[in-house]
């Protein structure tokens, strides 16, 4: 008996005769067909497509990889999970059973901080709006303020002083590290003395416990030694406040912004062979101040926020394509049926899709689209795609980082979230939308609750 | 004099004489000294010129400004007790005769003094030496002296009894000596009296009492030495009169109970001893009494001195079987209180007289050849490791492998194990390429770092151009030397640690454990204060835990003052006390009660409880008995707690009978380190610990115990019994 051999639509290439380019005669697709050893086919029957799968065990094991490079290059490390990340209960918890922190940037998530049952004194709050109710909280938990203005230092100190509690507080700071932008919006800045203002005021209030210095130099950071610059600046604000105060800082909270291995949009490479890995940041941040200046008699504990490295490879975003077309130009499009409210980080990213069946050699430069009927839902603008038809499967490959809270309910509902565990079985870990989910939260005058037609 | 000072005195003075007594059989009990006062006075005159010998050693060393310490102990006072006794029994009392006793207790006392200072260099004691050379000089030179009067007492015995305590006391007299005992049951009690020159059963059964009192082994070895002395005898046939009529059979008991209970760690192997010394017991008292009888003097006591001196420095040159039998390090004066200390602390106080050398690294690093290893830890190598790091696929590289910088230890930073001064660096041996060796420069990059005298540690097969030390520099504990590299004999990138007794490189390595780190096995974290990582090992430096450290961290004249939760007035107060040793403990303000502590490696260790076991002190012992005061979250330990200090005294003073050779009564502690990980300032960080004690496998008694401490230290500690749970605050 013979199987029918899959369609595939002829298509019509350039013979290149020259040279090949210094990249090689061309891409080598692989077909992404199974998850954590389940097929992309049976999730997207069982769960529904769009679907958003994550796997426990790649989270556990890139969070190994990073705790490995900074343990064994300093002596007292400490992840906090970024809740903004993604802040999926389910996800936090993993990051919380292998000994993460939390690190939140407004009320809400530090309600689910609490709520997911993460002691105060391990919440670092971070963020330019938190609110005095906000702050209060923080206080009686004893959580980790990092102030990030001095209307928020005069109000922690207002609040200090009415309640007679003692804020544990850090200061945020920003500072040229020699990386295009630089972020001075968030904190204080380093060069022009405001930071060393800030840690003056706080010194000299006598109510605020100063336990740290943070610092949060970009996101999607490709250079390393800017880390190394940060560390040195802050090593040095640590010794200047042991110099006036004898006061030890009890930590150096670094940030994030680690890479992850995914594309930026203008890259020339891929982004899984240039950017850096953990061990460079590492390197960079652990050598700094470990060679500082600053010799405390217990060495501070290094913090670290990041979470998109941490997460962007452990999830995966399955897909169906509902439809090919030929633009006016003779392009090729596949409109898919995800689109940017779901995929929000296609805007930053060229996002590596895989097909999840397996197709012959021939591939076509393809605009793949997707299901919105708006202008700007554009998945990739130019992605070399092997020929599919409608109802295959494509896979999107590192997705875990910001989608799952910045997506957005527009014209289509959010899919579900699954989680698949160490030992292979997939768990809903976020239910789909449905249409009475945002039903539920509105309210219908009386005079407009009916019509005619 | 103020009152106070008058009160010191008098308490040094008594402790000091009763101390004496009881020194005899290496004790320290004011019962039994008690107990062994009023036997002497039986023989109302000995027992009074034994007080008055005694007295007057002691306030003649006090005099001459010696130890305080070993007048209180009894140990300048017990030879001279001896020749007091002995003299008070041959003389009639009368004023030349104190005049005599008054000197010749200063004789030996000087004597003791002097054989102290020779036999203590070679870690021996004095034993009765002094006593022997007081009676054996006196008697020989006394007989020269016309205004000594021979007494004549210990003839009309029966006169005697009823002058010390009439009729009853002749009746008791009578009694026992009517008993229808076995011949060799009374020579032992006979022989037990005769000690104190009383040689009749009735003291003898007092003096077992004694014994009894303060210690069950004591008082098992010594008739299981008398036994197997009574089978010798009958096996070859000596006259066993010679045991019972000439009184030396002491010989025996007392042998029995240094060799047996005392000196060493009372075990089968300890019993063996005992029965291996007693053909020489007998040698020695056979020639000995023939060549004394020359000069018409008893043998006394000198086979029992020869034979334990002889055996004892025998054990203390050993190299091999340190344990077989074990030598007692810490005298506590009690046989149970040794055994049980020993056989709880052989494991508890590894790190003893260690200098405590960390592991050069941070982070988990595996071992991957380790003590005698298959490759090239050899010889007079064979004490060495190598360490590199694997991930979660026991890879120890990512990528392929194929260069230095793909394997996750290359470059890493290697650290000072421990204080100390850097006596060697070589730099500037290229790293190979994976796979190849430079057999030329073995070692590659290497440093070595001068700790103490005798000891080095050997860091090796560095970067290429990392040593960050200089020769001569002076470098902390966890500072950093270098980072790892592949140089030298080294295919992969790894790091070699060896420590040595010499400042070359690759000087012959000693045997030296490292301190304070973790090992996992599984998800069980298990803690080592002082230890060698074996091979395939995953070992994980550790870094120390400033909460629990500072709760753990007691200054002398420090309070603590507790007060229980919901009861009022009820308020402990504990001080903490160090003494001219550097010992540490806390002491029960209320009760008196001492707990000993201390702070080794990383640890807060209690080592014994002495007084009223109803104190809280006694609950915080068992609550703390021992803690790791490092970062080891969901550490679990687990430990046996010494049976002295086991609740239900009726079971112990069976179990006392039967532990070296078979324990049925247990006593053990669980604690757990909550999820402390990193804790800085404002949380609190809750100390569990269960401690059950158990009778034939059986549980008796469970308590859990919660301290928790936060940047003040400790704040509470709770004690739940059953469902009943009382709390206890801090409040000073």
């Amino acid at each position: 008996m013979t199987t029918k051999k899959r369609y595939e639509r002829p298509v019509i290439k350039r013979l290149e005769s020259n040279m090949p380019a210094k990249f090689g005669g061309r891409s080598n697709f692989e077909a992404v067909t199974h998850i954590e050893n389940i097929a992309v086919g049976e999730l997207i029957s069982r769960f529904g497509s769009p679907l958003f799968v994550i796997s426990e065990k790649r989270i556990r094991k890139l969070y190994k990889q990073a705790r490995q490079a900074f343990e064994t290059r300093y002596p007292r490390v400490q992840f906090a999970w970024s809740y903004k990340t993604n802040y999926l209960s389910a996800v936090c918890n993993v990051y919380h059973q292998e000994g993460s922190w939390a690190e939140v940037v407004s009320g809400f998530e530090y309600d689910k901080a609490i709520s997911n049952g993460v002691e105060g004194s391990k919440i670092i709050f971070n963020g330019p709006d938190k609110t005095e109710e906000d702050l209060k909280k923080a206080i009686t938990n004893q959580s980790l303020i990092h102030i990030d203005h001095l209307e928020e230092l005069y109000m922690l100190q207002e609040i200090a002083r009415s309640t007679r509690q003692r804020p544990k507080v850090a200061i945020r700071v920003n500072m040229d590290t020699g990386v295009y932008p630089m972020w001075d919006r968030f904190g204080f800045n380093y060069e022009n003395g405001q930071a060393w203002d800030a840690l003056n005021k706080i010194m000299y209030s006598g109510n605020m416990d100063l336990m740290g210095l943070h610092t949060h130099i970009g996101t999607f950071m490709l250079s390393p030694s800017a880390y190394a610059v940060a560390a040195s600046k802050l090593a040095q604000l640590a010794r200047m406040v042991q110099q006036k105060y004898d006061h030890e800082i009890k930590y150096i909270d670094m940030g994030g912004g680690f890479a992850s291995r995914n594309t930026l949009k203008g890259a020339y490479l891929p982004g899984q062979d240039t950017n850096p890995h953990f061990d460079d940041f590492a390197e960079a941040i652990s050598s700094a101040l470990i060679n500082s200046d600053y010799r405390p008699k217990t060495p501070p504990l290094l913090i670290l926020e990041t979470g998109r490295a941490l997460i962007d490879d452990a999830a995966w975003l399955l897909g169906t394509v509902i439809a090919n077309k030929r633009l006016s130009d003779g392009k090729r499009t596949t409109i898919v049926d995800f689109g940017v409210n779901v995929l929000f980080t296609s805007f930053w990213y060229d996002h590596r899709i895989s097909p999840a069946q397996p197709f012959t050699a021939y591939t076509e430069d393809t605009v793949m689209y997707g299901p919105l009927c708006m202008n700007i839902d554009v998945i990739r603008e130019n992605v070399s795609m092997p020929l599919l038809n409608k109802g295959d499967y494509v896979v999107v490959h590192s997705v875990g980082a910001y989608n799952m809270t910045q997506w957005m309910q527009f014209i289509t509902l959010r899919p579900k979230v699954i989680m698949i565990d160490t030992e292979g079985n997939p768990h809903v870990i976020r239910q789909n939308e449905v249409l009475a989910n945002l039903s539920s939260m509105e309210q219908i005058p009386p005079h407009l609750a009916t019509f005619e037609l | 004099m103020t009152t106070e000072n008058l009160r010191d005195y008098l308490l040094t003075f008594r402790q000091g004489v009763s101390n004496s007594y009881t020194q005899i059989f290496f004790a320290r009990n004011s019962r039994m000294g008690i107990l062994l006062m009023l036997v002497t006075l039986f023989d109302l005159y000995a027992g009074l010129s034994g007080f008055i010998a005694v007295a007057a050693a002691n306030l003649a060393a006090s005099l001459s400004g010696l130890s305080r310490q070993q007048i209180i102990s009894g140990l300048y006072g017990f030879n001279p007790l001896l020749v007091g006794l002995g003299l008070g029994v041959y003389y009639e009392p009368g004023f030349v005769f104190f005049i005599v006793l008054v000197f010749v207790a200063l004789f030996t006392l000087f004597v003791t003094v002097a054989l102290e200072g020779m036999l203590s260099k070679y870690g021996l004691p004095y034993l009765s030496l002094p006593f022997l050379a007081g009676i054996w000089i006196v008697t020989l030179s006394t007989r020269q002296i016309p205004n000594l009067e021979i007494s004549e007492r210990g003839i009309y015995t029966l006169n005697e009894m009823y002058a010390l305590g009439g009729t009853p006391m002749l009746q008791l007299y009578e009694w026992s000596n009517n008993l229808q005992w076995p011949m060799a049951v009374k020579a032992y009690f006979r022989s037990l009296g005769a000690i104190f020159f009383q040689y009749h059963l009735f003291a003898g059964l007092l003096v077992a009492i004694g014994l009894l009192i303060w210690s069950r082994l004591a008082f098992l070895y010594s008739v299981l030495g008398f036994a197997a002395a009574y089978l010798f005898y009958l096996f070859t046939g000596i006259a066993f009169t010679e045991l019972s009529y000439s009184y030396i059979g002491f010989n025996f008991i007392l042998t029995a109970i240094a060799i047996g209970a005392f000196f060493l760690v009372p075990s089968a192997y300890s019993l063996l001893w005992v029965i291996i010394s007693i053909p020489l017991l007998a040698f020695l008292t056979l020639s000995g009494t023939t060549v004394l009888e020359i000069f018409q003097m008893p043998v006394f006591s000198l086979p029992f001195n020869l034979v334990v001196l002889v055996l004892l420095y025998q054990f203390r040159v050993r190299e091999r079987y340190l344990q077989k039998p074990g030598l007692v390090l810490f005298q506590q004066f009690s046989p149970e209180k040794n055994l049980y200390s020993s056989l709880v602390n052989q494991h508890r106080m590894l790190h003893l007289g260690k200098i405590p050398l960390r592991l050069p690294f941070w982070g988990t690093w595996q071992v991957t050849q380790g003590v005698n290893g298959q490759h090239t830890h050899k010889e007079s190598w064979k004490y060495a490791w190598d360490f590199e790091i694997t991930d979660e696929d026991g890879l120890t590289y990512q990528n392929d492998g194929s260069k230095p910088e793909d394997y996750y230890c290359f470059g890493k930073p290697v650290l000072s194990p421990a204080d100390g001064y850097i006596s060697m660096v070589a730099d500037g041996i290229p790293d190979n390429a994976v796979g190849d060796a430079n057999l030329k420069n073995n070692w590659g990059n290497s440093v070595v770092i001068f700790h103490a005298n005798g000891l080095f540690s050997q860091l090796s097969h560095l970067k290429n151009g990392s040593v960050c030390v200089q020769k001569g520099q002076f470098v902390k504990s966890g500072e950093q030397v270098a980072s790892c590299g592949n140089s030298g004999r080294s295919p992969y990138p790894h790091l070699h640690v060896q420590f040595q007794s010499a400042a070359e490189i690759g000087s012959p390595t000693l045997d030296y454990p490292f301190a304070s780190y973790v090992t996992r096995d599984k998800d069980k974290l298990i803690f080592h204060s002082s230890d060698q990582p074996a091979i395939k090992e995953q070992v994980m430096a550790i870094q120390p835990h400033h909460l629990i450290g500072n709760a753990f961290h007691f200054i002398p004249r420090q309070e603590l003052i507790w007060e229980e939760e919901d009861v009022t007035d009820a308020v402990h107060r504990w001080v903490v006390e160090t003494n001219a040793f550097n010992e540490s403990c806390l002491k029960c303000l209320e009760t008196g009660a001492k707990a000993w502590f201390v702070r080794p490696n990383d640890m807060f260790m209690f080592t014994h409880f002495e007084g009223d076991t109803r104190s809280l002190l006694y609950q915080f012992y068992l609550a703390a008995y021992q803690v790791v005061t490092a970062d080891c979250p969901s550490l679990r330990l687990e430990e046996e707690i010494t049976l002295s200090v086991y609740p239900n005294r009726l079971l112990k003073f069976v179990q006392d009978f039967a532990a070296p050779f078979y324990r049925f009564l247990g006593i053990t502690y669980k604690h757990t380190q909550g999820p402390t990980r990193n804790t800085i300032e404002g949380s609190a960080v809750v100390l569990q610990s269960e401690v059950t004690s158990s009778a034939f496998g059986r549980i008796r008694k469970k308590t859990t115990y919660r301290i928790v401490a936060d940047q003040n230290g400790l704040v509470s500690l709770s004690v739940i019994v059953d469902e009943t749970q009382k709390n206890y605050r801090r409040v000073d």
